[in-house]
């Protein structure tokens, strides 16, 4: 039994990619489909391919779909005749189509209720200030909700059919230092302050991190609020106040990440400060 | 609709003096991307996926106009100059791969795998050893769809304003090789 399944799983490996490319028989694909409901080794290796792209001309491309309204009356015969019976028949990207469209008009109302630029004539200066501030309180009131949807009632935007995972990953191993290798630092010159040199973070947005450096008395010398984003892709972390800078001593510096949460993902490191004599 | 105002915003920085009309263009663009990805793989974050993609376009719209002056197709006779900015603001080789593989499907179905195949990048000999036949056979039979492909476009399909896309025939040329 065992040897039936290996044989199975050897004979389905190498035809992973050509179900992903469309290529097998009917029968071979029916085959294989059954073996990859069955084997996690398989059905992996798959969603991984999945990942790598869509296959070519499964749907429309997305730089013809953003521009299909005016688009259409310059393609080529045959693109555009097959281009619309693509449109009639797959759902998702008419679901896209219109998306897009509406993302467009909703673009378009935004810019409409926004103020015209023109040049400024210095002679009549203070009559243009004047007439600004008239806009800008036409602007005002024209803005608020109630106003603006009482003349001209606005359909409301249509939810991205997306799915966002409830919370970010926290990448592992952040730091450059570790208890046995501790993080490596310099005085930046001139400047009453401490660099650390960090790992960057792989994740460039904008989850929360709690920077804290916290003195061997447990007393916290330094707190500040920042982001993944504004860590990535610097290498180092700049710590200090001009006005009170780190006294000599030691140190550890606490990244809590999604401070919100509990328990907290934290990570540490020390360090040491000494003035050069 | 807070993804696009993020993208437009993020687009109008990376891209300063484009056109308007060319960031709205993008902006579609990018969130057709995101709910593509959506629909193969969970999005964890949302800024940092529209932070990509806001700079894969920016990048994408530079590549295609150069691309569009490197095969040296001519603009269609459009009378609208903005239908032309669009024509040269679209993806060449994602448009040929689709107006390939569709063209095969409604046409001639038996070349679609192929299609498919060459446009994948496989080698013939995986092909042909997976349908059972010898490789000298499965390029005879690309080599067939091919001249079904030429014969159906060059014949006046395809044909706009006297123009035919040109790299094609080289791409073709080169693959048989």
């Amino acid at each position: 039994m065992r040897n039936a399944e290996h044989d199975e799983h050897a004979w389905a490996q190498p035809r992973l990619e050509l179900l992903h490319a469309r290529l097998l028989s009917p029968a071979d694909e029916a085959r294989l489909e059954r073996h990859v409901q069955t084997c996690a080794d398989c059905r992996d290796t798959f969603v991984q391919m999945s990942r790598l792209g869509p296959e070519p001309g499964a749907h429309v491309p997305a730089s013809v779909l953003a521009r299909w309204p005016r688009l259409a009356s310059v393609l080529p015969t045959i693109e555009r005749e097959l281009i619309t019976q693509h449109l009639q028949e797959c759902d998702a990207c008419r679901e896209e189509l219109r998306i897009a469209a509406s993302a467009r008009e909703a673009a378009g109302r935004e810019v409409s209720l926004g103020p015209r630029v023109t040049p400024i004539n210095t002679d009549r200066i203070w009559a243009l200030l004047a007439t600004a501030a008239a806009v800008c309180l036409a602007l005002a009131w024209w803005r608020t909700p109630a106003v603006r949807d009482a003349g001209q009632p606005a359909p409301p935007a249509p939810a991205l059919p997306v799915t966002i995972a409830p919370a970010p990953v926290l990448p592992q191993d952040v730091m450059r230092g570790s208890a046995e290798e501790p993080v490596t630092m310099a005085e930046p010159r001139g400047h009453e302050a401490v660099a650390l040199e960090l790992r960057p973070f792989n994740v460039a947005d904008s989850t929360p991190v709690v920077v804290e450096v916290v003195s061997a008395t447990g007393v916290v010398a330094l707190r500040m609020l920042r982001t993944q984003g504004d860590l990535y892709p610097h290498r180092q972390l700049v710590l200090g106040d001009p006005r009170s800078p780190l006294p000599d001593g030691d140190y550890v510096l606490r990244l809590i990440a999604r401070p919100d949460r509990a328990p907290a993902d934290t990570q540490s490191a020390r360090f040491s400060v000494r003035r050069r004599p | 609709m807070a993804a696009a105002r993020f993208l437009r915003a993020r687009l109008r920085r990376l891209l300063p003096g484009t056109d308007g009309d060319d960031i709205e263009d993008l902006v579609q663009e990018a969130l057709i991307d995101l709910i593509r990805t959506s629909r193969s793989e969970r999005i964890r974050n949302l800024d940092a996926i529209l932070t990509t993609f806001a700079k894969r376009k920016a990048i994408d719209l530079v590549r295609r106009r150069d691309r569009w002056v490197t095969v040296g197709l001519p603009d269609p006779e459009a009378p609208d100059p903005r239908a032309v900015a669009c024509w040269r603001a679209t993806d060449p080789a994602e448009r040929l791969a689709f107006t390939v593989v569709r063209f095969f499907a409604r046409e001639r179905s038996a070349c679609e795998p192929l299609a498919r195949a060459f446009l994948t990048g496989h080698d013939w000999a995986s092909v042909a050893a997976q349908m059972g036949i010898a490789e000298a056979a499965v390029r005879k039979q690309w080599s067939r769809c091919v001249e079904h492909l030429r014969r159906t476009w060059q014949g006046g399909a395809l044909m706009v304003s006297g123009s035919v896309w040109p790299w094609l025939s080289r791409e073709l040329d080169d693959a048989e090789r």
